[in-house]
This record gives C-alpha cells, sequence and structure tokens, in this order.
C-alpha cells in the first residue's frame, strides 16, 4: 500500500503549513519588536550600565531605590502630570467647543461657512512639531517676538519669556495650539455622524440646546470621547519634541517631564541602566491608563 | 598681502622645503610630493573606505569636506562623512566604539568631550613619530594646548585639526564716532576704546545700551550648553581649572568659589539687573549672536564669533553695523590666564576597520591646503599656520583670536566629568542665568554633584 498523499492531501496540508507561518507572524512580531525590547529594558533597569566607564554590574533594584528616593524623580513625575493634565484638559475643552460650534454654524448658516471654520480650526495640524516648536520659541523671544512687539504696542514692557518659569506654561500652550484640532476632527467626526433622531425628540420634547448636549449628545459621544482622550493623554505624556526644541527642559529642570529625563540620563549621562529603570517607571501611567480604557470597554460591552 | 597669495606662498614655501628634504631620505618615492604631514605614494591604501563623523551644520569644516575628492584622487580612499548634531557627537561617537560596531575608523571629538574615548582608541605615538621623528616635534609643530589632550599614559590619541577661542566684537561707527568719545569720557573719564578690563566692558555695556532705539550694550552666547562653556572659559581665564591637582573642584577653594561667584554674578545682573545685555542673550548660541549683532542691536558682542569673521568682513553683510572690530575678552583675574579653547581632534578607535588609511585622512586634514581653506573662522592648530592667518597682514582671521588662543587651555580630562556632572552644570548654569537661582547655589549644587562623581569614580580619595 502506498504511503504517499494524494495531491489534494498535499494542497490541503501545504495550506495548513501556510496558515500556521500567518498565525505565527503577529506571535514573531509581537516577540521581537514587543517583549524583547521591553525584556531588554528591564534586564538594564537591574544594572550599573555606563558604557563610557566600561561599568556593567548587576545591582537588582539599586537603580530603583535612587530614583524613588530622590526628590527630583517625583518633582519630575509631577511635572508630567501637569503637563499631560492640562494639555488634555484644554485641548478637549477647545476641540469640543470648536467642533460645537462648527455644527452650530453648518446648522445656523451654511455648510460652507462650517467647512470654513474647519478649515483654519485645523490649520495647525500641517506643522510638524520641530518646526512648530522653533516658530513658537521664536516668538516668545525678547527681542524678536511678535508676543512682545504686541506688548509693547499695547503700552506694556517686553518680557524675557522664555528665560522665566513662564517657559513650561509656554509649551503646554504651543502643545494645546497643535494638538487641539486633533481632538476637534475625531470629535467633529463624532458629532457629524450622529443619529439625529433622539436629538429632534429631544427638542420636540421641549428640551433646551444645553440640555439636549447633556442628556443626549454627550452620552451617545461618550465612546468616542473615552477614545480621544486615551490617545490624546497617552500622546501627551509621552512628549517630546516641543519640550526639547522650545526648552531644552529648562530653564534648569522646570520644564523637564520623565521622558526628557530619560533621554538626558541615556544620552547626555550615557548612565543607560538608571534611564532604563527610569523608562520602565515611566511605563506606569500609559499601562494604568490602558487597563482603565479597557475596563471602561469591558463595562461599555456589558 | 592677499589671502590667495598667502596661500601660494605658503604652498611653494612647503614643496620647497619638502623638495630639499627628498633626496637625503628618499621621500618623494615614498611619499607624496607636496604634502606635510606626507601622504603615502603610491595609493597603498586604494580602495578602501573610511567613515569619518563629523559635526553637522559646521560651517568650518565644510571647505574640508568639499576638498575631500583631492584626497580620495591622490590616496584612493573612499571618504564617507557622518553629519552628526552638535548635541549627539559624543554619546554616538562613544556608544558605537564601545560596543565595537566598526561603524567609525575616525573619533571625532571635541576637548570637552574627550576623555572618555582613550578606552577605545589606538595610541598615535608610533605614528607620530613616523612623521616628525619624535612626539616632542610634534609637540612644538602645534600649539601647547594639544599637551593637554594626553592621556595619563603620557601618550597622544588625538591629533588636533581646528583650534578656536571666544572673542568680543564691537561696532566701529559707535567706537569711533566723535561725539560717543566725548560722551563716553565725560562720562566715565577715560577714552571709550575696546574694553581691557571686566569694569570696562560694564561701562562701556551700559553707556550704549538705549532702549528706546533698540539697542543692547552686548549680546553673548550665554545659552544653554554654550553659556556654561562662556562660565567656565571666564573662570579659566580668571586663572582656575575646573579640578585641581587632587582633582577636587577648585571652585571648593575660597578664591575660586569667589572668582565663581563673581563671574556668574557678572552674567547674571548683566541681564536681570543692568539690563546691559539682551535677555535672548540666556538662550543664544553664537549664531544668534551674530544675527543679532549684525541687525544692529547691539554695540558688542561675545562668542565663537571667529566663524563670522570674513563674513562681516564683507559690506554687503554689514550694512546695519558698518566696520566691526574685534577684541580679546578681559579677564576677571584683571590679566589674562588662559580661558579654555575649543581643540577638535580625531583619533582612531581600536575598532576601525581601515586603521592605516584613516591615518593617511588625519594626516591630509592637517596639511597647508585644506587648513588654509577652513582657517576662514577657525585657527590652524598648527602654530606657523595659525600665526600667518591671524597675525602677519592680510590675515584672514583676527589677531584677537589669535592673542586669546596662545594662553588657551584645554579643560582636566577626567571622563566621569563629561557626563552628570556636565548635564548637571548645565542645569544649574541655566537657573543662575535665568535668575532662579544664586550665584552661590549654582557653585554649592555644582561642587556637590562634582564630588559625589568622582568620589564614585576612586579619584576623590
Amino acid at each position: 500500500m502506498s504511503h504517499m498523499a494524494s495531491p489534494a492531501a498535499r494542497t490541503d496540508r501545504l495550506g495548513q503549513y501556510l496558515l500556521g507561518a500567518l498565525l505565527a507572524l503577529p506571535f514573531l512580531y509581537i516577540a521581537v519588536f514587543y517583549a524583547y525590547p521591553i525584556y531588554k529594558v528591564v534586564s538594564l533597569s537591574l544594572r550599573d550600565f555606563q558604557i563610557a566607564y566600561g561599568i556593567d554590574d548587576w545591582i537588582g533594584l539599586g537603580n530603583y531605590t535612587e530614583l524613588l528616593s530622590s526628590a527630583e524623580t517625583w518633582r519630575t513625575l509631577g511635572r508630567t502630570l501637569l503637563y499631560t493634565a492640562i494639555c488634555v484638559g484644554v485641548s478637549f475643552g477647545l476641540g469640543l467647543g470648536m467642533a460645537l460650534l462648527t455644527v452650530s454654524l453648518a446648522d445656523a448658516f451654511s455648510e460652507r461657512f462650517g467647512r470654513v471654520f474647519r478649515h483654519i480650526a485645523i490649520a495647525p495640524m500641517i506643522f510638524i512639531p520641530a518646526a512648530a516648536g522653533v516658530m513658537w520659541a521664536f516668538a516668545y523671544t525678547e527681542h524678536y517676538g511678535w508676543v512682545n512687539h504686541i506688548l509693547i504696542a499695547l503700552g506694556f514692557q517686553a518680557y524675557p519669556w522664555m528665560v522665566s518659569d513662564a517657559a513650561f506654561f509656554l509649551v503646554m500652550v504651543t502643545d494645546i495650539w497643535g494638538w487641539t484640532p486633533f481632538i476637534y476632527l475625531i470629535l467633529l467626526a463624532a458629532l457629524q455622524s450622529l443619529p439625529q433622531e433622539p436629538i429632534e425628540a429631544a427638542r420636540v420634547d421641549g428640551a433646551n440646546a444645553w440640555q439636549v448636549f447633556r442628556h443626549v449628545t454627550f452620552p451617545l459621544l461618550k465612546p468616542v470621547i473615552v477614545i480621544a482622550l486615551t490617545i490624546k493623554t497617552l500622546d501627551t505624556y509621552r512628549a517630546f519634541d516641543y519640550l526639547w526644541i522650545m526648552t531644552n527642559g529648562g530653564p534648569g529642570t522646570s520644564s523637564t517631564t520623565l521622558n526628557l529625563a530619560t533621554y538626558k540620563t541615556a544620552f547626555q549621562n550615557l548612565d543607560f541602566g538608571k534611564a532604563s529603570a527610569l523608562a520602565v517607571i515611566t511605563m506606569i501611567f500609559p499601562l494604568t491608563v490602558m487597563i482603565l480604557f479597557l475596563a471602561f470597554r469591558r463595562r461599555q460591552a456589558q | 598681502m592677499s589671502y590667495k597669495t598667502l596661500l601660494a606662498r605658503t604652498a611653494a614655501a612647503a614643496v620647497l622645503g619638502l623638495s630639499m628634504i627628498a633626496p637625503a631620505t628618499g621621500w618623494a618615492e615614498e611619499f607624496i610630493e607636496g604634502t606635510f604631514p606626507p601622504l603615502k605614494a603610491g595609493k597603498p591604501y586604494a580602495g578602501a573606505t573610511i567613515n569619518v563623523p563629523t559635526q553637522k551644520g559646521w560651517a568650518s569644516f565644510a571647505p574640508a569636506v568639499e576638498l575631500t575628492k583631492n584626497f580620495e584622487e591622490m590616496t584612493g580612499i573612499k571618504v564617507q562623512y557622518d553629519m552628526i548634531p552638535g548635541s549627539d557627537i559624543p554619546s554616538k561617537q562613544l556608544l558605537a566604539v564601545s560596543q565595537n560596531t566598526g561603524t567609525y575608523d575616525i573619533v571625532t571629538q571635541h576637548a570637552t568631550s574627550f576623555g572618555s574615548f582613550f578606552r577605545f582608541l589606538t595610541p598615535m605615538t608610533e605614528r607620530i613619530e613616523g612623521v616628525w621623528g619624535s612626539v616632542d616635534k610634534f609637540e612644538d609643530w602645534v600649539f601647547p594646548a594639544q599637551k593637554g589632550v594626553k592621556n595619563t599614559d603620557g601618550q597622544h590619541y588625538f591629533m588636533p585639526f581646528h583650534a578656536n577661542a571666544q572673542i568680543g566684537y564691537y561696532r566701529k561707527d559707535l567706537f569711533e564716532n566723535a561725539e560717543e568719545q566725548a560722551a563716553f569720557k565725560a562720562k566715565y573719564g577715560y577714552d571709550l576704546a575696546p574694553p581691557t578690563t571686566i569694569q570696562q566692558v560694564k561701562d562701556i555695556a551700559a553707556f550704549f545700551t538705549r532702549p528706546d532705539k533698540n539697542l543692547y550694550g552686548l549680546t553673548t552666547n550665554w545659552g544653554g550648553g554654550q553659556g556654561y562653556a562662556a562660565f567656565l572659559g571666564y573662570y579659566s581665564d580668571a586663572g582656575f581649572d575646573l579640578l585641581g591637582a587632587d582633582y577636587k573642584p577648585t571652585m571648593k577653594t575660597p578664591e575660586g568659589r569667589q572668582a565663581a561667584i563673581d563671574v556668574l554674578n557678572f552674567m547674571q545682573g548683566s541681564i536681570h539687573k543692568d539690563k546691559i545685555v539682551n535677555p535672548d542673550s540666556a538662550n543664544f548660541q553664537t549664531g544668534q549672536v551674530s544675527d543679532f549683532f549684525l541687525s544692529g542691536s547691539s554695540a558688542m558682542a561675545y562668542g565663537w564669533l571667529s566663524d563670522y569673521w570674513s563674513f562681516m568682513q564683507k559690506p554687503e553683510n554689514i550694512k546695519q553695523v558698518g566696520p566691526v572690530g574685534a577684541f580679546r575678552f578681559p579677564s576677571f583675574a584683571g590679566e589674562p590666564k588662559g580661558g579654555y579653547s575649543s581643540w577638535w581632534m580625531m583619533g582612531i578607535p581600536k575598532d576601525s576597520k581601515n586603521p592605516d588609511a584613516a591615518w593617511e585622512y588625519i594626516k591630509w586634514i592637517l596639511n597647508e591646503h585644506p587648513q588654509i581653506e577652513m582657517a576662514a573662522g577657525q585657527l590652524p592648530p598648527i602654530k606657523d599656520l595659525a600665526y600667518r592667518t591671524a597675525v602677519e597682514p592680510g590675515g584672514i582671521n583676527p589677531r584677537a583670536l589669535y592673542d586669546a588662543f596662545v594662553e588657551a587651555k584645554i579643560t582636566t580630562q577626567v571622563p566621569e566629568m563629561s557626563q552628570q556632572p556636565r548635564t548637571k552644570g548645565v542645569e544649574l548654569y541655566t537657573e543662575v542665568i535665568a535668575n532662579k537661582i544664586t550665584p552661590e547655589q549654582f557653585v554649592d549644587g555644582y561642587v556637590a554633584e562634582i564630588e559625589k562623581t568622582l568620589t564614585a569614580a576612586g579619584y576623590i580619595k
């Protein structure tokens, strides 16, 4: 009796192998690009690894102990959370307000009017962050910047904004300016795709504009808002470009966030062990946000 | 003497000198005629490709990049440049050589960060002796600053290719104006001229600071890392190296502490109290200083300004300020003691795939032709060439640059100083210059950081 499989069976087996290989690819991708780098960072965080001096010693939780007992680490964490909270909060408020205004303008006047407003509102998105950072840093200079030119025209004195404590908050302004259009676009798309029946019904029942928004529109928008806030929160928490370009984390460390601190520790101090520990500490907040987001989704599904 | 004449004469002198040596040594057969340091004849390394890192956007080095085709034709060696942003110059190369990646055939470093590289480089002694006959002769050929580049084993691991020092510029239209001179003398009791003391810097800057005319007395490169380097330069010119012979910070001594505080009081006070320096200087790098000065908004300027000397000699570039003069910035000690110099160097890493081809390149970059081409905006590290470009009539550099450089020093190289203490130093400095902390707080914080690092590293017992 022949042990040779029929051509159909061979094709079937080949298909299974191919399917297996295709299914293995995502696992391979996750292993190579997710799991291994995280493993590497965690293992480096347990070492005193300073290449400039040829130091590479296992020190267990030494880096974590040192970092967590340093007041500067906690100040940096607080600064990072403040930056995230203000940028996300204000961007969300402005983005939502602008989205509602766009819809109202389109309703009250014409679709064209709403479209023009939309084009103006998303204009900051055309700037790459590096260019926007340079542009805004220049705007705040004491001598050349248009911000001071306006102040002088109004009878005030020029102020060296970027050489003061205001620098950190001015980076936030730039971040809000650059990212509000993102929130705006997401919320506008959501607003425009909402079912009109519940809104119409509420109006017929005599609800005013605020009541319609509070009890109908907002609950309907909630899933999209949660997604937008999650994305924006994670992105703002990881902010680097505006901060680095506009202030280099200064003056002093007054605008140094966890990301900047990790970069400085790794690439200026060349202390990769401590930088890895800082990176692991930095990951705790995004993980918490993701867990909360998943919990929200689960509850929503139930 | 015009620049072209100077170039022609120096080339002719080199060829004549070499032709006299050649018959006795067989030089002509071994080496390419007219080159010194001599390049090997016969293209023994033809086909090799060397990877050379350099600083991105570095105007002074651009002529060397332009001329590289000459080197490639002479030697058959192909050169690939890796243009690295200035802030990444130490870390990117250190990562590569410490991990034995073989990425670079040459390491290009600055005087503030080279100490970290010694363990990864090959000593140059044999190569130097092969060209100059002895290390002493080589050291005599270049500025004394090179002696500060030696490793603790007494060997050279780096060859210099670029020297520079910070200097001041002033507007001649203001300084030579009869009315201004009379008004200045009436107010301060001495003649208006480029300053020779710090008090004169303050007086002149205060005199020319005229907010109603959009004019400041002085603009400077006191932003971030450059500002921190400027502070160290003033401190050095006051007679203090950063570290003493025992590796302890000199700012811990009463004299050193007072000198550092004096320097920082001047920097901080000039911006925030006396308002004779434009506040943007606290964020300026030299390029911005140059722009600000050329816009006519300041009477004097300070920084790595020799880079812009040639540019400022052209009438079309100085329409708003008129002729520009240069001066050596005064010392806080009264008599200049030598500030820190910019001293760029090249070394050959142990993991270089083509060390001999890399050595040919380093010799070439030290040759007269590329050095003279690069000299507009820098000082050749070779004493004779530097003298010709800055002191002899018709030179392409300001005399003040040469004067500032002759006594300039290299900061003490302890590898550990290039990282954590430097980062902390820059952070503290940016707080001082933003008026967030006092000079005393800077000194205390900086000294503590240096002591912590050098004690942990075993330098301070």
